[in-house]
């Protein structure tokens, strides 16, 4: 099957006053339609300016996006701005993560819904109006037909997500790009909305590209992963194998750092230390300084995404990582 | 164990006016009864969801608000009765950290201001205030020539640090932590997480441990008091909390949390609908509308918090409510990952996988 979406050597860039830098470094992946990706990291590692990257919403300046984005068979970085509106929001949509301030106060949730129906179909406003209450029943908004009257402030955070999701389906888009799509809700409301998204994902066969830094997130929705961390893909492959049997020392690292209900742990194993500044990167491998399994090697050389074990790539000298190479390292 | 804190049917009611000419009067009902006790050297976790009125209760507890109803007592001083005084006082030995690394210090201050303050308020380490700022940042993790620098200069995890620094200065015996680590990136949130418990260790001190990630709460808490709408429906101690949750909300918010752990497979406890407004909570048991297992009487009859073995549970039918073995994964099932375990120990050289 080929891929629905390849990216290859994305490199993202911001000139700053202090300097430029590269919020992504040279990320390249590939998703296949109907698959969910899970990208994550902590902030900054570069996951939502990735996605931005995608959608073509990198303010230039003081961004600069180079690479090569392969979206059905065309490179959106190389698409006339006509034609990339023509895409966004039609054949690729985004939720974002905070839904008061992606939604616009000044218009009801349906008329939202309806104005990114009317931009990309050759429809009249009645059947626009028909589509968009059909799709808020899709999201299981209740009473839908009275809701497509409300403003967004008299919605609860759960109801202005399901009406983000609303108007990013409403197209039937391949391809969603879904950053922190749960971050800002409480935990039983996350829960209605991930098993929601799995429902209409499983009806519409749309590809996912999951942001996000909840490992538990990626475990409900997610079938493959990909792991950032300082601008760069670290670690990817499927979920089961990456969270079962991580290569690379940040994700082991990650894993363990997160308390988890189903294991009984005095201490957390805490990465010490902190990202690196983007501005004065050293030479050699961007986690080593926090890697305690880093040699001279990794503090000269960066290392490159290489396969490690079937359907499974990480950026680490030492991978695949056991405990015994580990500790004669 | 000696009691530290003893709350007492505590009610907080904030005003709200509705209407054109703004006359009909209402109130949210932030808390509205509350009953807790809290020991020396404990750590009491209450987790819900927004708008529970976890921090409006950690407020109260420190009286940085003041009560509609219900009283505290703090080493058996009933802190509502104290003048101003007496209070400040009563405060050396009662702190809070909160949320918000970036906001809760004043950015115009340099570190070492920022820990000498309640120092000097509290007329401690006269003479060799210097030494004291530097032993309370070694004990934090930061270096004595942090104490020169500016809040900006420093990241969210060690931001945190300086406010935990604020907090223990003054040797307090209780701490009221306010998600203290949701704002934090995960890996940093380990750090932080370890350092309060370090502290605790050492310091003797006790927490009231506010926050709506109950796998933290999980790693850290003695005792959990689950809130929902300003009251607590369940409180039990952690083990049992977590093993045998017998409020349907309690087993809800437990089977709601993502796990990082694809092979496991659990069966949902889905809630329906949103949490009600807590300006018209509704009448009757407050978790009804949510709840798949409500009667006729949980409309009429409000379920009082009935402590039974130590578990103290608010439902009339928590006895027929089974305790779903689904609500939780079973860490027995899965086989222990010691390759991972092993790996993740090279993390923090010096302890205990």
């Amino acid at each position: 099957m080929s891929a629905l979406l390849e990216i290859r050597g994305l490199t993202t860039s911001f000139a700053t006053d202090a300097g430029t830098f590269n919020a992504v470094d040279g990320v390249s992946l590939a998703l296949e339609a109907g698959r969910t990706l899970g990208l994550v990291g902590e902030s900054g590692c570069g996951k939502s300016v990735t996605a931005l990257s995608i959608m073509g919403l990198v303010a230039s300046p003081p961004g600069r996006v180079a690479g090569e984005i392969l979206f059905e068979g065309a490179d959106l970085l190389r698409l006339p701005p006509a034609a990339m509106r023509a895409v966004r929001g039609n054949r690729i949509s985004m939720i974002f993560q905070e839904p008061m301030t992606s939604l616009n106060p000044a218009f009801t949730i349906g008329e939202q819904i309806v104005e990114g129906i009317l931009r990309h179909r050759a429809i009249d406003r009645v059947s626009a109006r028909r589509q968009a209450v059909d799709m808020l029943a899709r999201v299981r908004m209740p009473s839908p037909a009275q809701r497509y009257d409300d403003y967004p402030h008299r919605l609860s955070g759960g109801m202005r997500q399901r009406a983000m999701i609303a108007m990013a389906l409403a197209l039937e888009p391949r391809l969603l790009i879904a950053d922190e799509p749960t971050t800002a809700l409480d935990v039983t409301i996350q829960a209605q909305i991930l098993e929601l998204m799995r429902t209409l994902r499983d009806e519409t066969g749309t590809a996912i590209i999951l942001i996000t830094h909840d490992l538990g997130v990626v475990a409900e929705l997610a079938q493959d992963v990909a792991v950032m961390y300082a601008g760069r893909i670290v670690e990817k492959g499927s979920v089961e194998r990456v969270f079962a049997e991580p290569q690379h020392p940040y994700t082991i690292g990650l894993l363990g750092s997160i308390p988890q209900l189903h294991l009984e742990r005095r201490r957390l194993p805490a990465i010490e230390g902190q990202v690196p500044n983007p501005l004065v990167l050293e030479p050699g491998c961007r986690f080593a300084p926090r890697c305690p399994f880093a040699t001279s090697r990794c503090r000269a050389e960066e290392p490159v995404l290489r396969e490690v074990s079937a359907g499974q790539e990480a950026a680490c000298w030492h991978a695949p990582l056991d405990f015994d190479t580990a500790r004669a390292a | 164990m000696t009691v530290l804190l003893q709350v007492r049917d505590l009610v907080k009611h904030f005003p709200v006016r509705r209407g054109f000419f703004r006359d009909g009067k209402s109130a949210v009902h932030a808390v509205d009864g509350v009953t807790f006790d809290l020991d020396a050297g404990e750590t009491l976790a209450l987790v819900g969801e927004s708008g529970c009125g976890k921090s409006t209760t950690g407020r109260l507890v420190l009286r940085l608000i003041e009560p509609t109803a219900g009283s505290v007592r703090f080493e058996g001083r009933d802190l509502f009765a104290l003048d101003a005084g007496a209070l400040r006082a009563a405060r050396r030995s009662m702190q809070i950290v909160f949320q918000d690394p970036y906001a809760s210090l004043n950015p115009r201050m340099t570190v070492g201001q920022i820990l000498e303050e309640p120092l000097m308020l509290h007329g401690i380490a006269n003479g060799r205030r210097q030494e004291r700022v530097a032993e309370i940042l070694a004990v934090v993790g930061l270096a004595p020539q942090h104490a020169q620098r500016y809040p900006h200069e420093f990241s969210g995890g060690q931001r945190q640090r300086i406010g935990i620094a604020r907090a223990i200065a003054v040797e307090p015996r209780l701490i009221v932590c306010d998600e203290p680590v949701s704002a934090l990136d995960v890996s940093i949130q380990a750090q932080v997480v370890n350092l309060l418990q370090d502290l605790q260790q050492r310091l003797g001190l006790a927490y009231l441990f506010i926050a709506h990630d109950l796998a933290v709460v999980k790693h850290i808490a003695t005792r959990v008091a689950v809130m929902y709408l300003g009251r607590i429906v369940e409180m039990a101690d952690k083990g049992t909390l977590f093993s045998q949750p017998r409020h349907p909300y309690t087993q809800a918010l437990l089977s709601a949390i993502p796990v990082p752990e694809p092979r496991l497979r659990r069966k949902r406890l889905l809630l329906q609908g949103d949490v009600p407004s807590p300006i018209d909570p509704p009448p009757g048991c407050r978790f009804r509308t949510r709840c798949a297992y409500a009667r006729d009487r949980c409309a009429t009859e409000d379920p009082p918090l009935v402590v039974e073995g130590g578990h103290a549970v608010a439902c009339h039918f928590w006895r027929e409510i089974e305790p779903p073995s689904a609500s939780l994964p079973d860490s027995s099932s899965m086989p222990q990952n010691v390759r991972l375990s092993r790996l993740q120990a090279a993390f923090n050289p010096g302890a205990t996988p």
